[in-house]
């Protein structure tokens, strides 16, 4: 049995944020599984939409992405983007969101994740931030029980609703 | 329905009529039964929260102020952000950043006037979507939210890096040792804010 070879987690620049979009499309399927209150947009479309967002995060200098690599191929990427603190809570006059944390399939049992979140929090010591933000689909137990475990607990729970009057979920698009 | 109310897009020049009602959301907030992330002083936090409702005002953005007798008695302040990248939202989606109403006033219908004023604004607007943060613990105004069709999107966690307390328990506990911020011994003008 050979062991399996070690997962690195490298830096990420603008120009190279391409290369996350199938981990991007494959946590799509995951959303879709928890999720279903809307239909989700076209593969292809949404990942230009959120690669947008992405830019937009990153154009703060301090924002991040870090992507992991088993033998070169991408398993997980995590992307932080640090913006003004919070007006009603607490927080410091910065504070950190995570925008994005995915693993690929196969790659879930192996810690990836966990990798990816130790990599970020080691960058955000070193930029002083001291408050973070994350936000899961509801019915993403795996999601929940992770970030449980790191001491994070929920505090602001979004909901969702089609304005009365409006259209139906499947007229819409 | 709340008898003799009044409600009307707030002119950002009269922003400071809903300064005294957002500091009464902030101490409820801190009343919360599961209140785990502490809240700022509500004066530093009316602060920052007008300077965030001006760029929104002056942008798409809309508030809506319920008032009695000319007294307001709640406010509603919705943001307009662009297309969701995921899910299929129209062109653009509303989100409920606020909706305060007066401790007296509560139990009466004025969130409930509220709300379908925020409803009628957006079906004028063209916009479907609508999403709402409610602090955990906040049951009544889940109650409202969950009662007109609302359903769960997303749960936001708050956790701080690789340190244990909390950043936000740690500045809270400072403030509490130098009797600071929220723990402030009433100043001569306490009666009168």
């Amino acid at each position: 049995m050979t062991a399996p070879s070690a997962v690195t987690v490298e830096r990420v620049s603008p120009p190279g944020l391409d290369e996350l979009r199938p981990l991007w499309e494959a946590l799509l399927v995951r959303h879709a599984e928890v999720w279903a209150v809307l239909p989700q947009r076209p593969a292809g479309e949404t990942w230009e939409r959120r690669r947008r967002q992405y830019e937009g995060w990153l154009a703060d200098e301090d924002s991040f992405v870090l992507l992991a690599r088993r033998d070169g191929r991408a398993v997980g990427y995590i992307l932080v983007g640090i913006g003004e603190g919070d007006e009603t809570y607490a927080t410091g006059e910065r504070m950190a969101e995570i925008h994005t944390l995915v693993v690929a399939a196969g790659e879930r049992d192996a810690r990836v994740g966990g990798l990816l979140f130790d990599a970020a929090m080691d960058e955000l010591g070193r930029l002083g931030v001291d408050d973070l933000l994350v936000g899961h689909m509801d019915g993403n137990e795996a999601a929940r029980r992770f970030y449980e475990r790191r001491g994070f607990t929920p505090f602001v729970h979004v909901l969702y609703a089609r304005r009365p009057g409006a259209g139906s979920v499947e007229e819409a698009g | 329905m709340a008898d003799h109310l009044h409600i009307a897009p707030l002119d950002p020049a009269d922003i400071e009529l809903v300064g005294p009602l957002w500091k009464q959301l902030m101490d409820h907030i801190a009343a919360l039964p599961d209140a785990a992330v502490p809240v700022r002083p509500s004066d530093e936090s009316w602060e920052l929260e007008r300077a965030e409702m001006l760029t929104e005002l002056a942008g798409e953005g809309f508030a809506l102020v319920a008032s009695k007798g000319g007294r307001p008695v709640g406010y509603a302040f919705v943001c307009i952000e662009g297309p969701d990248p995921v899910w299929y939202t129209g062109d653009k989606h509303a989100l409920l950043a606020t909706l305060c109403v007066d401790e007296e006033e509560r139990g009466d219908g004025v969130g409930s006037a509220l709300m379908d004023a925020v409803d009628a604004e957006l079906e004028r607007r063209g916009v479907e979507d609508v999403e709402i943060g409610v602090d955990t613990g906040n049951k009544v105004a889940a109650h409202l939210y969950t009662s007109r069709g609302y359903r769960p999107d997303f749960q936001i966690f708050y956790g701080s890096p690789g340190r244990m307390p909390w950043a936000c328990l740690r500045r809270e506990a400072e403030d509490q040792a130098a009797g600071r911020g929220r723990f402030a011994p009433p100043g001569p003008d306490a009666e009168l804010a």
